[in-house]
């Protein structure tokens, strides 16, 4: 195998990717930097699921295809809210996007 | 907690651009390095013995994904401004929480079985036998938060 690591190396890389997502989460005040945020702790998950997967079985791999495709999702709706909230409101601020409520 | 040189270098990668996509300032750049996160965690995937995995990670996320931010992008613009203040607490909590994570997998009965490599047919044969009814909901859930963006919209623009 190319990467030699035990599980522990693969859990340390999961952990810090999302302690970097959470990080980013709760400091960042621009939408797409904090989609960028929520893409990294989906991919700390992403990770957590393939190791345990190469270990025992194939079905973690395939939760991750599931997880890809609803991540793939999440942001395709959250860019889509982004830009009406932009055209509407000429600024993206994402404490005033409670005005999207009718 | 061991890993040849190879894995370390893609973990200091992976790492490194992660935390540009976050602290960049200009968002055409914090774009370039997701980019760079994504495909390197794809590298991950293909050097355990999953490429059908990796080449999804690199379609999906590191193509369809990142186009779709780009798009974004052009169409708002740069309007990013450092938030004043309250990235000291958001340093320390995740700390802690990596902190908490390594200890606890240490703690924990996680034990270090080999890597096994499974072929493509195992992956399929699990697929249909398993999982493929989660298809079926999986196309409802898509269908169903596409019409509620929808919805949204369309009632936006009636009260407006």
């Amino acid at each position: 195998m190319l990467l030699e690591a035990d599980v522990h190396a693969y859990l340390f890389l999961s952990f810090s990717l999302l302690a970097v997502g959470v990080y980013g989460l709760l400091s960042r005040k621009s939408v797409i930097r904090m989609l960028f945020a929520v893409e990294m702790i989906i991919n700390a998950a992403n990770i957590n699921f393939v190791i345990f997967s190469a270990q025992r079985n194939v079905d973690g791999e395939i939760f991750t295809f599931f997880t890809i495709g609803l991540a793939a999702l999440e942001a395709a709706v959250g860019l889509a809210i982004v830009i009406v909230f932009y055209k509407r409101f000429g600024e993206v601020i994402p404490s005033k996007i409670r005005n999207l409520r009718w | 907690m061991t890993g040849n040189v190879y894995f370390w270098i893609i973990y200091a990668i992976i790492i490194f651009s992660a935390i540009i996509a976050l602290e960049a300032s200009s968002l055409l750049w914090a774009a370039i390095s997701f980019v760079v996160l994504l495909s390197e965690i794809a590298i991950v995937y293909f050097g355990l013995n999953m490429p059908i995995l990796g080449g999804i990670q690199l379609a999906i996320y590191a193509g369809g994904v990142t186009i779709l931010v780009l798009f974004a992008i052009m169409m708002i613009g740069e309007s990013y401004k450092k938030p004043p203040g309250k990235a000291v607490r958001a340093i320390v909590l995740s700390l802690l929480l990596l902190i908490l994570g390594v200890t606890v997998s240490f703690l924990s009965a996680i034990d270090t079985l080999p890597f096994k490599t499974y072929p493509t047919e195992v992956l399929g044969t699990v697929f249909v036998e398993k999982y493929s009814f989660f298809t079926i909901i999986l196309g409802f859930i898509v269908a169903a938060i596409l019409y509620m963006a929808n919805a949204i919209i369309t009632k936006k623009r009636e009260a407006g």
